[in-house]
C-alpha cells in the first residue's frame, strides 16, 4: 500500500462513523411526526399510538441499520474479525417492514393484504439498498498444532488489547507520547495482519501476543492513570524510555517474523521484559 | 444485477413504500385544505342547485 492509499484509507476510517449510509431511514418517516400531533389534537388515540409507535420502530430500525453497517465495515477491513455477532441489518429490515405494514394498515387504512405488500416492499427495498449481514467466517488455516479457531481467538484477543492501548492513549495529554503510542499500535496491527495472512508465524509470535502486548497495555494504562495525579518528570522520562524499547522491539518483531529468525527474537523479548521489570512496570 | 442498479432500485422501493405509507397516514390524520375546500364546494354547489 503506497502513501496515498494509506492516507485515503485513514481518511475513510476517520469518516466512517459519520457515513451518510443508513441515514435515509431517519428521514423517510418524518411525516409521522405531524401525523401524530394532528391525531393528538383531534383526540384520535389509536392514530396517535400507531403513528408514534411506527416512528419509534423506524428510529430503532435506523439505529440497527447503522450499527450493522459499521460492523460490516469492520468485518470487511479486518482479516481476523469474525462475522458480526448479530444480524443487525436483517433485524433492521424486519423492523422497517413491520413498521411499514402497521402504518399502511392501521395508519393509512389499507386492507391487510395491501399492508402486507407494503411491508414486503419495505423489506425488499432494505435488502436491495443495504444487503444483509456477512455470515461467512473468514478462514484462518490451522498451523503447527493450532486450529484456525485457536489462532483467530488469540488474534482477536490481541486486537482487543491494542484497542485498549488506544483508549488508554486517549487519556494521555502529551502529543509526542500520543504519536509514539499510535505508531506502536499501528505496528502491532501490522504484525497481527501478518500472522493472519500466514499463520505459520503464530508459533513464533506467541510470546509477543501473550506477554508483550499485555505488558504494553499495563504500562500505558498505568501511566495514563498516574500522570494525571502527579506531574513527575522522572515518570515521564521512564515512560519515554520504555516506549523507546517497545518501538524498537515491535519493529524487530516484525522484521524477525519476516526473516523467520526465532532465537534472536526471544532474546530481545527477554531483554524488554527485564527492562519492564526494572522500570517497575511488570 | 449491478450493485449501483440494485441500490437505486432499493432506494426507489424504500421511498415509495415507506414514503407513501407515512404520507397517507398523515393525509388520513388531516385531510388537506384543498381536498377539504373541494368537498365543501361540491356540497355548497349541489345545495345551490
Amino acid at each position: 500500500m503506497n502513501e496515498f492509499d494509506k492516507f485515503k484509507q485513514s481518511v475513510l476510517d476517520a469518516l466512517q462513523p459519520y457515513s451518510p449510509r443508513g441515514m435515509l431511514l431517519y428521514f423517510l418517516p418524518i411525516a409521522l411526526v405531524p401525523a401524530t400531533f394532528i391525531a393528538l389534537g383531534k383526540g384520535h388515540v389509536l392514530d396517535v399510538l400507531v403513528n408514534a409507535a411506527g416512528f419509534a420502530l423506524y428510529m430503532l430500525a435506523a439505529w440497527c441499520l447503522r450499527r450493522g453497517l459499521q460492523a460490516e465495515y469492520v468485518y470487511s477491513r479486518s482479516r481476523i474479525a469474525g462475522r458480526p455477532p448479530k444480524p443487525l441489518k436483517k433485524i433492521a429490515a424486519a423492523i422497517a417492514a413491520l413498521a411499514t405494514g402497521m402504518i399502511a394498515w392501521l395508519g393509512a387504512g389499507h386492507s391487510l393484504p395491501v399492508a402486507l405488500l407494503f411491508a414486503g416492499g419495505a423489506f425488499l427495498g432494505m435488502y436491495f439498498s443495504y444487503g444483509f449481514d456477512p455470515r461467512d467466517e473468514k478462514k484462518i488455516i490451522a498451523a503447527y498444532g493450532y486450529s484456525g479457531d485457536e489462532i483467530r481467538q488469540a488474534l482477536e484477543n490481541s486486537s482487543r488489547i491494542i484497542r485498549n492501548i488506544e483508549r488508554a492513549n486517549e487519556r494521555i495529554r502529551n502529543t509526542e507520547l500520543n504519536k509514539r503510542l499510535e505508531h506502536i499500535c499501528e505496528v502491532a496491527d501490522t504484525i497481527l495482519a501478518d500472522i493472519a495472512a500466514d499463520p505459520r508465524d503464530f508459533r513464533r509470535a506467541r510470546k509477543f501476543l501473550n506477554v508483550y502486548l499485555d505488558g504494553v497495555l499495563q504500562v500505558t494504562q498505568g501511566y495514563a492513570k498516574t500522570h494525571q495525579q502527579t506531574h513527575s518528570g522522572e515518570l515521564e522520562q521512564n515512560f519515554r524510555n520504555v516506549l523507546d524499547t517497545i518501538e524498537t522491539v515491535f519493529q524487530e518483531q516484525r522484521q524477525k517474523l519476516l526473516e523467520e529468525d526465532v532465537f534472536d527474537l526471544d532474546v530481545k523479548i527477554e531483554v524488554l521484559t527485564t527492562q519492564l521489570k526494572r522500570e517497575g512496570i511488570l | 444485477m449491478p450493485v449501483l442498479l440494485r441500490n437505486l432500485l432499493g432506494f426507489i422501493i424504500l421511498v415509495a413504500t415507506i414514503g407513501l405509507a407515512t404520507c397517507q397516514s398523515l393525509v388520513k390524520a388531516e385531510p388537506s385544505s384543498s381536498a377539504y375546500s373541494a368537498e365543501a364546494f361540491t356540497i355548497n354547489h349541489s345545495q345551490a342547485e
